[in-house]
């Protein structure tokens, strides 16, 4: 059996993952993640010694297009989306101390 | 006579011989929406007017533009998964994170249906990041099944499912990672088909487990799906896992008869988990399919019962980094913080819904430091086991039949745990993972009327082979 996910482990893989949880959703999360992680365990029935985790299917490797200028997003249509833009740049908070 | 009544294939006449205009059948759509899109709920968004102004000034150019040949779905309404780009039209993804963005250019799928004539109507519903088995977990609203309002569509492509199924459209696309296009076909009783992995370019979808996803049509019928996807398909230098093979020749497929055609059943499938209705129907179809000449051969996956543990491993594995773009910078939604990482967090608590949220999670936890080794690289020494099953399958059989789902749509709500709303998938999943074709159509309903799909998995790249078996086991069910 594997160990139970405690709330550590779940503020640890949040931060890890960018996303603030609220109090009210970490209990549901911990319950959740617990039982679908308990689900997995039976991947552990299945004898995988002579096998390799290449990602990759079968015949279809990954191919590179042939390096020639072409056509970019034209900034306007981009720069629209920007939650924040000043002079055709994201604006964010400041990262460097004063 | 109403659109609805029409398939593609005839609607292409009515509109060559002139006996129907686009914008009669712009009005005609614009008002099946209207009055009755507001129950079932299909669409995020439509663009009826654009749509008539496109036409318009085709029409001003070459009044006879829409009755040319060549063009496959010259003046047919056709809607899109709101997770593929329409240029200068919102792309949400279902998700409050993208709900203002707007699409800075044509998906691939997307210009391919416009330069073949296509109407595209309108931007549907679905579970928020391809996320889900019903279409609950859309920010916006659920999506109704048109059968029975009290039913799910199923998902996550749920509303391209609704919108074909209502008589909307006459055919939508959907993306399938782990079964959002055939489920939704087998619960609201359409044709809904994913092609084999590289076969249809992704560039312009937003990615969900990049090596999973496949865009595909649903169509009212097998003859209609294929269209949709010789229009679709094809090599594009932007996704570097589009594979560069010629087009499939599906006009064969519909004149073949199933003398001979070897069909594989799977011995060790879990019946406990199934409807009786779906068990019925499926040894019917068996029957049918034997009656017609076919010869049915029992083979074993033995892989299939780690399927669902295999791809709620990898899915998620992939989606978490894939996901990680959405940071509140460069677009969609921003919550400010104190600080950028905190800016970061709270953007992606608030712009992510719950089904998103344990998604992300899982997939960080099964790749960090640590578990890695027990859960995603062992996830993929076991795909690599179930594809070589299906190897082995296919040495003796031409195509492998089975149900899509192991229920009919089941009521909102009913699903509340993840777990159960994950077996949904059970019968999905497998093509996914080993990256083969497979399509679904109705073969039954069940006590309440409600639609049961049947799926054929075909090998790679022979879309034509499940076609071909579809196409005749439809039509002896159609009788």
């Amino acid at each position: 059996m594997k160990k139970k996910l405690e709330e550590t482990d779940l503020l640890h893989i949040s931060s890890l993952a960018f996303i603030k949880l609220q109090d009210k959703e970490k209990e549901e999360l911990l319950k959740d993640l617990d039982n679908i992680l308990n689900y997995f365990e039976n991947l552990k029935e299945l004898d995988t010694s002579t096998v390799s985790d290449n990602p990759y299917l079968e015949g279809l490797g990954l191919h590179f297009r042939e390096d020639k200028e072409g056509e970019t997003l034209k900034e306007d249509k981009v720069f629209l989306n920007g939650p924040r833009i000043e002079d055709n740049f994201f604006v964010v908070e400041r990262i460097v101390e004063e | 006579m109403k659109i609805k009544e029409f398939s593609i294939k005839t609607l292409r006449e009515a509109i060559k011989n002139g006996k129907i205009s686009v914008f009669e059948i712009l009005d005609e759509v614009e008002k099946e929406i209207k009055e009755r899109d507001p129950l079932i709920r299909s669409f995020i968004s439509t663009r009826i007017d654009e749509v008539r102004a496109e036409a318009k000034f085709l029409l001003k150019e070459n009044e006879n533009y829409f009755k040319n040949d060549e063009l496959k779905l010259g003046g047919i309404p056709i809607a899109i998964k709101d997770n593929m780009n329409i240029s200068g039209e919102r792309t949400t993804c279902g998700s409050r994170i993208l709900e203002n963005f707007i699409a800075p250019y044509d998906a691939t799928v997307v210009k391919k249906l416009k330069e073949s004539g296509a109407l595209l109507i309108g931007k549907t519903n679905m579970d928020e990041f391809a996320m889900g088995s019903s279409c609950e977990n859309s920010t916006f609203f659920k999506t109704k099944n048109p059968i029975n309002l009290e039913y799910v569509p199923g998902g996550s492509s749920g509303g391209s499912a609704a919108c074909v199924k209502a008589g909307f459209v006459l055919g939508s696309l959907g993306s399938d990672t782990g079964g959002s296009i055939r489920q939704p076909a087998s619960f609201t009783g359409i044709a809904g088909m994913k092609p084999t992995y590289g076969r249809v370019s992704r560039y312009g979808l937003v990615a969900f487990a990049s090596s999973l996803d496949q865009i595909g049509p649903f169509g009212k019928n097998v003859e209609d799906t294929a269209l949709i996807l010789s229009v679709i398909e094809g090599y594009d230098e932007n996704d570097s896992t589009s594979v560069n093979i010629p087009r499939g020749n599906y006009n064969d497929s519909f004149k073949k008869d199933l003398k001979g055609k070897k069909i594989g059943v799977i011995k060790n499938i879990e019946k406990e988990n199934m409807d009786s209705s779906i068990q019925t129907a499926m040894n019917e179809s068996i029957k049918a399919l034997e009656k017609a000449g076919a010869q049915i051969i029992e083979v074993e996956i033995p892989t299939l019962e780690y399927v669902l543990s295999i791809y709620y491993i990898i899915a998620p594995a992939e989606a978490s980094s894939n996901l990680a773009r959405y940071d509140g910078v460069r677009y969609g939604l921003r919550i400010k913080g104190s600080s950028l990482r905190d800016t970061y967090r709270l953007t992606r608590d608030v712009g992510f819904g719950k089904e998103v949220k344990r998604r992300i999670l899982i997939g960080t936890y099964v790749l960090s430091s640590g578990y890695y080794d027990a859960y995603y690289s062992k996830a993929l020494k076991a795909r690599n086991l179930l594809k070589e099953d299906f190897k082995k399958a296919f040495e003796t059989v031409d195509v492998l039949f089975m149900p899509t789902s192991p229920s009919v749509a089941f009521k909102f709500g009913e699903r509340k745990d993840p777990l159960k709303m994950y077996l949904s998938d059970i019968f999905t999943i497998p093509a996914n993972l080993a990256g083969l074709p497979a399509i679904s159509i109705p073969i039954g309903v069940d006590e309440n009327n409600l639609p049961i799909g049947g799926q054929f998995i075909g090998k790679q790249f022979r879309e034509d082979e499940i076609f071909e078996v579809s196409f005749n086991l439809e039509k002896i069910l159609r009788g």
